[in-house]
């Protein structure tokens, strides 16, 4: 007889050789028992983990001559031709390679009629999720009504690809990875069938490989008995999966710690003159640090380690690293991995990463943990801030250098002095008149500025205005002193007041808190003064009258936004109805 | 009003047509089961099925028109009545003759049962047919049940298989399964089996034996993660990875969640009640309650640094070569 593979001979017959999979095979079993079976059953889990096996012994189970019962018989003719895959009822389909909609209906057509010779007609489909979308529609028109007689089995590693409509036409079971244990298990259960001693690590190197596949850690352990002699050995196993010793690892990750440059260099060396590719070296070393951390974070997770095996000489090698210092070497790598694929002296890359790595620790040592570019990146900030202080003192000075000219060309233009004499002049012989005139005319000269200058003015406003000058409000202190310093725009914007209203007028600016203060105070001191004006002159009306308005200030700047007036210079003030959000 | 509507099968009150709408197929497949059930009393049931997507209208008319043979009344399913809903253009491979059915529904045939199943989500009100279709026929909603009647329906579905099922474990059922009822029906089905002489489905059973799903596991692994139990995200993560799932999507699913996360405590701050957020972030109220039933709660600025970081794998992923899946496994490894 030709020779087959270790997971073809040991693929389980019956659901008590199973490994694992309990709440899967109880089901099952009571469902055989109860003869409460469906008529679709959705197997999905990872490769290797029994869905196929499960399959199978199902089918035998539901057909065995037996029936019912919990485990088929494996000795009565179904039960036999099902195991060499000749029964006509028990039809395996192997969707990868039959994904078309033709094949699908050519097996569903057969789907109405009895079984020949078996109670069920079992479809095991596997690796359905490579389907077609029309075979799938095929697929479910029969699974949404199955005759009596039809078992559907669906088997997938990924069952996120079936259609929903699918999924939820089926009894679903998730097959769950196995545990090393339970490989550890079947691997000795097939070693000494076949008669052959084993190292117990071996098979827990093969296990950890295999990471919880059944079929996987069988075709490793076929390798590797076929390799050896007489004893499953563990550098056996390392060399058949190809893995750089973790020694070596080892070696080269204490070289580091000790900052034995030249130990690490040569070790390397060493490893690349085994044929090693630089470029699957410094993967590996990425992985053989991420392994370290992860031992770092939890050691219960000796499961998903990729490369080393839980030894304790590697959990004090764990201890010994920071787990920043694993990031800080795993960044390095990753960067130097990317730059090596652009270049032909990967070797070079892959020591001076190591160099790299080896005075990181130096770095590292003395204070808490600092990155050798975070560091880089600090010196260059503290110098760099080092410049703006400089600068700052340095520009404090012009500043102040600056100001002395300016107050001197216009000492009314400076924030902390606003020419509060003038402008109370200015209130004094307030009329509404001008503040309309100028108000008329705010819009227009605004945007015939330039936008620069236009900006600057776009949160001021014309509060007051007699004869020849009119008083601006600012929001902020700088836009105030900007404009008063700004003799160019100063006089461009009353020029263009001017145009349109024929008068030139004189700007006085002032900040909002200022004029605040400086209104109240000439409040109080009008208010005195009140009759006296009363009785001087015809203009006191309309002084009056502002001068209330200048007390509830909003209501005033409301119905006087220059946008009104020039709304009601427009269309006529009857028109025009002011309407507040 | 669907429980009153299968007692009447029972007593052999049927009207003339039916008209089923609604998503959930489990209340289709029932009622065409109870419809089957009941007129089989004294002889096998005479059953036809039509496609409406594949077979055109006048099939189902003439069917219907035709005396059965063997039975007093015979049963005529007519699936996918797509006509029913808004067109998708250039996607109608069967042209019906509309203005046949309009006619023939105002004189049924009583002969015959004929259902038209119309498993959409809405209907299109504004066409004529629509209108008379609901005005003729007796329609039956398919909807899945809310919060609440879910809950008793599940508690019932246990006790039809002889067990008894926790509060705790239907909570956590209908957060994996989601409202689907017959996906719950299967998973009930399957914990009976399960536990054969045993009385009690609990909640530990639940988390066994019910099929997970990606959205799920994905939760609980950010979860896990924001609760610094990096052991178990690492674990559901590498499992994910060997459903060959693929990192990219893993981060935007994190990240969805996060965002999602941030979002619900957010209009809690701002007094929303679970429903109102619901609405409001169009999720399913189901997720708003996981969230918002959060033992501990990650403030919004870890929740944000998470945002970040899973911002940076997705570009490293998409950027950088190596080992795809290391990136995202590092993410997980560090500490916030």
């Amino acid at each position: 007889m030709t020779y087959q593979a270790f997971y073809r001979v040991y693929r389980p017959q019956s659901f008590r050789e199973m490994s694992g999979q309990t709440h899967v095979k109880r089901t099952l079993q009571n469902a055989l028992l109860a003869s409460k079976t469906t008529h679709a059953y959705l197997f999905s889990g990872p490769r290797g983990t029994g869905k196929t096996s499960t399959a199978k012994i199902f089918a035998k189970a539901l057909n065995c001559e037996n029936a019912p019962a919990s485990e088929p018989c494996n000795e009565c003719a179904t039960c036999i031709t099902i195991t060499e895959g000749s029964h006509t009822d028990v039809i395996e389909f192997d969707a990868a390679s039959n994904s078309r909609v033709e094949e699908m209906r050519d097996i569903i057509e057969k789907v109405r009629f009895a079984p020949a010779n078996a109670r069920f007609k079992v479809y095991i489909i596997d690796e359905v999720h490579m389907l077609s979308t029309s075979a799938f529609n095929a697929l479910l028109k029969t699974l949404e009504e199955p005759p009596e007689h039809a078992v559907f089995i669906l088997a997938t590693t990924e069952p996120h690809k079936l259609p929903a409509t699918i999924i939820s036409r089926c009894q679903r079971f998730d097959f769950k990875r196995l545990s090393s244990i339970d490989i550890v298990e079947r691997m000795k259960v097939v070693l000494e069938d076949i008669g052959m001693g084993y190292d117990e690590q071996a098979l827990k190197a093969i296990a950890q490989a295999a990471a919880g596949g059944m079929r996987d850690a069988l075709s490793l352990l076929d390798q590797v008995v076929s390799f050896s002699n007489e004893h499953v050995q563990l550098e056996d196993v390392l060399l058949v999966t190809g893995s750089v010793s973790q020694d070596a690892f080892y070696d080269i990750a204490s070289s580091l710690l000790k900052k034995e440059v030249a130990q690490v260099l040569s070790s390397v060396e060493n490893l690349i003159a085994d044929g090693k590719e630089p470029l699957r070296l410094a993967e590996d070393f990425i992985t053989f640090f991420r392994d370290l951390l992860l031992i770092k974070t939890d050691g219960t997770l000796e499961e998903l380690l990729e490369f080393i095996a839980p030894e304790d000489k590697f959990l004090t090698l764990a201890e010994q690293f920071d787990a920043s210092t694993l990031y800080g070497f795993i960044d390095i790598l990753a960067k130097t991995q990317q730059e090596m694929r652009f270049s032909h002296h990967t070797k070079i890359y892959l020591e001076t990463a190591l160099l790299k790595m080896a005075q990181y620790k130096a770095t590292t040592q003395g204070t808490a943990v600092v990155d050798p570019e975070i560091e880089g990146k600090v010196a260059a900030l503290e110098s760099r801030l080092g410049q703006l202080t400089q600068q700052l003192q340095d520009g404090g000075a012009s500043v102040q250098q600056n100001e002395q000219p300016r107050q001197r060309v216009r000492p009314q233009g400076n924030q902390y002095n606003a020419p509060t004499g003038r402008i109370q002049e200015v209130l004094k012989s307030a009329t509404k008149t001008d503040l309309q005139k100028v108000k008329s005319a705010w819009a227009i000269s605004l945007s015939s500025l330039q936008k620069s200058h236009a900006a600057l003015l776009a949160d001021a406003e014309p509060v007051a205005a007699n004869a020849s000058a009119f008083v601006i409000k600012f929001k902020y202190d700088i836009h105030c002193q900007m404009v008063a310093d700004n003799n160019v725009l100063v006089s461009l914007f009353t020029q263009r007041i001017a145009s349109e209203v024929g008068v030139q007028y004189e700007l006085l600016c002032i900040p909002e808190p200022a004029w605040g203060r400086l209104r109240e105070n000439f409040i109080q001191e009008n208010g005195l003064n009140q009759k006296n004006s009363g009785m001087n002159d015809g203009d006191a009306t309309t002084d009056l009258t502002d001068e209330p308005s200048f007390m509830d200030d909003v209501q005033m700047l409301e119905t006087q936004d220059p946008l009104v007036t020039e709304a009601e210079k427009h269309f006529g003030k009857e028109i025009v109805e002011v309407i507040e959000e | 009003m669907i429980t009153k509507m299968w007692q009447d099968f029972k007593k052999g009150n049927f009207a003339p047509v039916y008209l089923l709408v609604g998503e959930e197929s489990y209340f289709v497949d029932e009622t065409i089961k109870q419809l089957k059930s009941a007129l089989q009393k004294v002889e096998e049931a005479e059953v036809m099925t039509f496609d409406l997507n594949e077979q055109p209208i006048d099939y189902v008319i003439d069917e219907a028109d035709t005396i059965p043979f063997f039975s007093e009344r015979k049963l005529i399913i007519a699936k996918n009545t797509s006509f029913l809903k808004a067109t998708e253009k250039g996607k109608e491979k069967i042209d019906h003759d509309l203005k046949r059915l309009e006619s023939w529904l105002e004189h049924p045939t009583d002969t015959a049962i004929t259902v038209f199943i119309a498993p959409y989500e809405k209907l299109d009100e504004r066409k004529k047919i629509t209108k008379l279709m609901k005005d003729k026929c007796t329609v039956i909603l398919a909807e899945t049940p809310q919060n609440h009647d879910l809950n008793v329906w599940v508690q019932n579905e246990a006790h039809k298989h002889g067990k008894a099922i926790t509060d705790e474990a239907i909570g956590k059922l209908l957060e994996m399964v989601g409202p689907n009822m017959l996906q719950l029906q299967m998973e009930m089905e399957k914990m009976a089996l399960y536990l054969g002489e045993e009385l009690e489905i609990t909640r530990e059973l639940v988390e066994d034996l019910v099929a997970k799903t990606l959205e799920h596991d994905a939760f609980k692994m950010l979860n896990a993660y924001l609760e610094h139990n990096q052991e178990e995200a690492l674990k559901i993560y590498h499992d994910l990875l060997r459903q060959k799932e693929e990192p990219i999507k893993l981060v935007g699913l994190l990240a969805n969640n996060i965002r999602t996360m941030t979002q619900v405590f957010y209009l809690q701050k701002k007094g929303y009640h679970q429903q109102q957020i619901a609405k409001q972030l169009k999720i399913h109220p189901y997720r708003v309650q996981i969230i918002s039933n959060q033992k501990s709660r990650p403030t919004d600025q870890r929740l944000l640094q998470a945002l970040y970081s899973l911002a940076e794998v997705d570009l490293q992923l998409k950027t950088t070569g190596g080992n795809r899946e290391r990136h995202l496994e590092l993410f997980l490894m560090r500490k916030l």
